[in-house]
């Protein structure tokens, strides 16, 4: 049986509808070998926390290009904690300014991919921390 | 071991994570979900199928929100087939299903991925749906795309499969009616309100009148018209669904179904330990011919290896 | 006979000239291709347009089929409005842009709302957290409205403003601020977005399913026939299409197969082609792909006029005229080298320009970085100034008409977008075409390929896949204070605190009821709106009669 497949939730937080670099993601890991779990926009940082949960997601990708990030990122970062599912990894990407990053690294979100991040540099990135955390 | 506690503390969690390890690795979910696994089923299983965009999902979203009105607790497991080109799955059945603001204790779902199997259900998900069952929900549903052999092995997991059709499929849909018939307890015409919707239901109606396997039976398959954007028809689907449990010729075709779905959930485990031995057994080969002689040699060494265990 | 030799010779010309010179000096790629697909060949000759179509296929400006242009002298009278689309956080704040904005030689206003005021939800809902103010002006209720446009007269400037849902019930806002100033509705010129169908394919701040939104559209496309004359009670609008990945041909096929909806659900509710067909207006991206984007525009004039033609056998012929706006493409934008941004807004605002557009608005070089600073902005509108009294293309009608490849370019299009729109028609309608998904999956097929070619290199996009350059020093954004959220909340509960809440509750109900009979909404929303009922409240009452709608991703 080979071992077992990496899940990973693509969600788009808050309001904003653009879609198109969420579901190239969720298309382009999917062609990538991985399970991606697509939840489609409008979620609260809750929806987001209770898909990751049930869906056994080993990594949590946030898309938002509102401006929103400041406060939904670290929210859902803060409840993953709160439900005892703090090993989930978050990343995040969108129209997110340079200098956000560091306040956002901070707050527990992994990686931010701004745009113009090709899927090899997402799937390094995946790849790197499942290593990381095998060790 | 850590999930069996949980399972039986009945942590969400834990109960996601038992069934990744039934997913990830079958035979190493019934080795240590044994005990619980070999509960007597408790829910009560519908599965819905039917071809991609026939609205299952939508229809799925309906039914759960009727059922949490009514104070059950609901288990979606949402299976979609794997690519096969990379092995990977993009699983989009859940936001059409998730309702906001519920409360995750009543409602869970998980969405599956068919893992390159044939039959289009993935290896690990008897083990996942009798994970559920032990859970205990009051209505465990199963969605599968009907394509292939994914709608015939649904009926040795549902108690009560449903077949979705929607107007307009096509000569695929003239193809797939005699077998649909097999597996169907009931049918929806979703997206009624489209043009041919009350063609396809007589179509149905008289091909139900004329299928062998209702001649004299007890259970005929009713056909219900819905549409899942107006509500047509919802109320009705619900009512039924929820009543068949107390239903007397239901429960006579229940006896003979699970007695089905023991047998499967017995013949799939076998399968799954004979497939990884199959598979096993490649990795060492190095034949570029075939030759039934090496096989029945690979035949007896997967059986001997089997007794040094 | 002359016909027959150009053929000849220019058959001899690719066997010998052209064919010994590649063989020397190989091309640099094996096969041409606009953006969309679109095949290119090396040259192209009058044998690719023949002098005989030109009646038909061209006519004159002004005249049907208005490939050259709706207007007879175009911008040799008129330049197009020069509309820079703006507004965030405050209504203070952004009431101080438009000012500025107007300062600046900018001609008409565009308004921006933000998140929650997209989708009906005041800024003290759940969902509002962390987008009050953010992709623009949060409003709330009149009261924000009447800050808005404080100290700017309505009668004298015209007003875009970007909202599709509840479009309606912002429009009696602008209505009713109107009325304040002392100017009829009947004067006020502008347009609302209230294109909610592409809403469902693309951009995704719908808020009812697609039957109850069609029916709001109508009520305001009646409710301007009577009333707003000056009013562009729609602005159909493939520019969202595109930036969700769809190619040109797509953006014209989806983009007028949404207007020909709209156009049946008028004429069931009873109206007459010609009685709101001359107010319909378009909105369109404009791309990189130089002479492919001014192909799209006048292709998709011509298909237009057709279309009211002879599908709706309109008789006016402002019915057939498609009117546009357009804004430059904000997909195309990186965030890498942004200054570079600068160059691609001027060749995509030069294609709108030749395509004949009817307003711009040119994206600031930041904007792939986050919200546009004052001089940013300032850049992207002296962008259109240089154009319109520097470059010269201004001078004369439709200057690339008659070019062998742009007029072939134009045949192509339609000819492909042509093909689309039989397939949707072929699948019912739009509304069918979009519930089964088609439009959705197209368009992610395009983005997805798109994307692919980026990453592989095979597509060059400067400063992101080649010509880099490394460190880059950080840009100056606009940040928008969180703090915005807390000021709205207060607003929203002194104006509850001030206003009739009796008459307030009256006219709520009022709404449900009216919402479920036939009668046209419009008149009860003003009455709401000038009592200060809020924009949640509003379409609170909405929701419990339409639903909402539940997305359908189909990959």
């Amino acid at each position: 049986m080979e071992k077992g497949k990496v899940r990973i939730l693509i969600a788009k937080v808050g309001l904003d509808g653009h879609d198109r670099g969420a579901k190239y993601i969720a298309q382009a890991l999917r062609d990538k070998g991985y399970e991606v779990i697509y939840t489609g926009i409008r979620q609260t940082p809750e929806d987001i926390v209770k898909a990751a949960i049930q869906e056994d997601a080993q990594f949590v990708g946030l898309s938002l290009l509102s401006g929103a990030h400041n406060q939904l990122f670290p929210k859902v970062v803060q409840l993953l904690k709160e439900k005892g599912a703090e090993d989930i990894v978050v990343f995040g990407g969108g129209v997110i300014p340079a200098d956000d990053i560091p306040f956002l690294k901070s707050q527990g979100i992994k990686e931010i991919f701004p745009p113009g991040t090709t899927i090899d540099e997402v799937v390094d990135f995946i790849e790197k921390t499942l290593k990381d955390a095998a060790h | 071991m850590q999930l069996i506690e949980g399972l039986k503390r009945r942590d969400l969690r834990a109960l996601a994570k038992a069934i990744s390890l039934a997913e990830n690795d079958p035979l190493k979910a019934e080795e240590v979900f044994g005990e619980v696994i070999s509960q007597p089923p408790m829910s009560f299983k519908v599965g819905l199928t039917g071809p991609p965009g026939s609205g299952k999902s939508t229809l799925i979203r309906n039914i759960v929100s009727r059922a949490v009105e009514e104070n059950m607790s609901v288990g979606v497991l949402a299976v979609d087939p794997s690519s096969p080109f990379s092995g990977g799955a993009l699983l989009a059945d859940r936001l059409r299903i998730a309702i906001p603001n519920l409360d995750p204790s009543k409602v869970f779902i998980r969405s599956l991925s068919s893992r390159g199997h044939l039959g289009g259900l993935s290896p690990g998900i008897v083990v996942s749906v009798k994970l559920m069952d032990y859970y205990g929900f009051d209505l465990l549903l199963l969605e599968t795309v009907g394509v292939g052999q994914a709608e015939v092995e649904v009926m040795y997991l549902a108690d009560l499969v449903g077949v979705v059709l929607v107007p307009n499929l096509g000569d695929d849909i003239q193809a797939m009616k005699s077998g649909l018939m097999e597996v169907a307890d009931l049918f929806v015409v979703n997206k009624c309100t489209l043009q041919g919707a009350e063609k396809l239901r007589l179509e149905l109606e008289s091909l139900i009148e004329n299928s062998p396997r209702f001649q004299n039976a007890l259970w005929k398959p009713p056909v219900f018209s819905t549409d899942a954007l107006t509500g047509e028809g919802l109320e009705e689907l619900w009512a039924f669904i929820k009543n068949s449990p107390r239903d007397e010729n239901f429960l006579k075709l229940l006896e003979k179904k699970r007695k089905r779905q023991v047998h499967f959930q017995i013949y799939q485990s076998l399968l799954n330990y004979f497939r990884l031995k199959a598979e096993d057994a490649m990795k060492l080969l190095s034949l570029d011919y075939y030759s039934p002689t090496v096989v029945r040699e690979l035949i007896k060494k997967i059986l001997e290896g089997r007794e040094e265990e | 006979m002359g016909e027959k030799t150009l053929k000849d010779e220019k058959e001899r010309w690719e066997n010998s000239t052209l064919k010994n010179f590649v063989a020397k000096a190989p091309e640099r790629q094996k096969e041409f291709a606009t953006v969309s697909q679109n095949p290119v060949s090396t040259l192209y000759t009058p044998l690719d347009f023949e002098e005989k179509d030109y009646l038909e296929k061209l006519g004159f400006p002004g005249e049907y089929p208005f490939t050259r242009g709706i207007y007879p002298n175009m911008y040799r009278g008129r330049l197009w409005t020069m509309r820079q689309y703006a507004g965030f956080g405050t209504a203070e704040q952004s009431n101080q842009r438009f000012k500025y904005l107007l300062d600046q030689g900018q001609t008409g206003l565009s308004v921006a709302f933000d998140l929650p005021t997209q989708v009906g939800y005041d800024s003290d809902h759940p969902l509002a957290e962390g987008e009050v103010g953010k992709v623009g002006v949060a409003i709330d209720s009149l009261a924000d409205m009447e800050i808005l446009f404080e100290g700017i007269p309505l009668d004298k400037v015209s007003t875009s403003m970007t909202i599709n849902a509840p479009a309606a019930i912002l429009l009696s806002m602008y209505i009713a601020v109107a009325e304040k100033q002392g100017v009829p509705r009947s004067e006020l010129r502008g347009t609302i977005q209230n294109d909610i169908l592409k809403e469902y394919i693309a951009r995704g701040t719908y808020i009812f399913p697609p039957k109850p939104s069609m029916r709001l559209v109508v009520d305001t496309l009646a409710f301007c026939a009577r009333e707003m004359p000056k009013w562009n009670p729609i602005s159909i609008s493939g520019y969202h299409i595109r930036e969700a990945g769809a190619d040109a041909v797509q953006e014209v096929a989806f983009t007028l197969a949404d207007a020909i909806e709209y156009c049946k659900a008028a004429q069931q509710a009873g109206m007459d082609i010609d009685q709101f067909a001359p107010q319909l207006s378009f909105f369109f991206a404009a791309h990189n792909d130089l002479f492919e984007e001014v192909a799209k525009f006048r292709a998709a004039r011509r298909l237009w006029a057709k279309i009211m033609k002879e599908k709706f056998h309109a008789q006016d012929p402002r019915s057939m005229m498609l009117r546009f706006h357009t804004q430059t493409g904000g997909s195309t934008l990186t965030a890498q080298q942004p200054d570079n941004n600068v160059v691609r807004v001027a060749i995509q605002a030069l294609a709108a320009v030749l395509g004949g557009t009817q307003s711009l608005h040119t994206n600031s070089r930041d904007e792939a970085l986050g919200l546009p600073t004052e001089k940013s902005v300032q850049i992207a509108l002296r962008t259109q100034q240089i154009i319109a009294y520097e470059s010269g293309v201004t001078n004369t009608v439709d200057p690339l008409g008659g070019s062998y490849y742009l007029e072939h370019l134009t045949d192509q299009i339609e000819k492909r977008a042509q093909e689309y729109l039989e397939r949707i028609e072929s699948m019912g309608s739009m509304v069918e075409a979009i519930e089964l998904g088609y439009i959705q999956r197209e368009i992610q097929a395009s983005a997805y390929k798109y994307q692919k070619s980026i990453e592989s290199g095979e597509r060059i996009i400067v400063g992101l896949n080649k010509f880099k350059t490394e460190e880059e020093s950080p840009q100056e954004i606009l940040k928008v204070d969180p703090r915005l959220r807390e000021l709205q909340i207060k607003r929203i509960q002194e104006v509850k605190q001030k206003r009739n809440n009796e008459k307030v509750n009256a006219i709520l109900k009022k709404i449900e009821d009216v919402a479920s009979t036939g009668e046209n909404l419009v008149p009860y929303f003003i009455e709401a709106v000038k009592a200060y009922a809020t924009l949640g409240e509003i379409t609170g009452a909405l929701r419990k009669v339409f639903g909402e709608y539940q997305q359908q991703v189909i990959f």
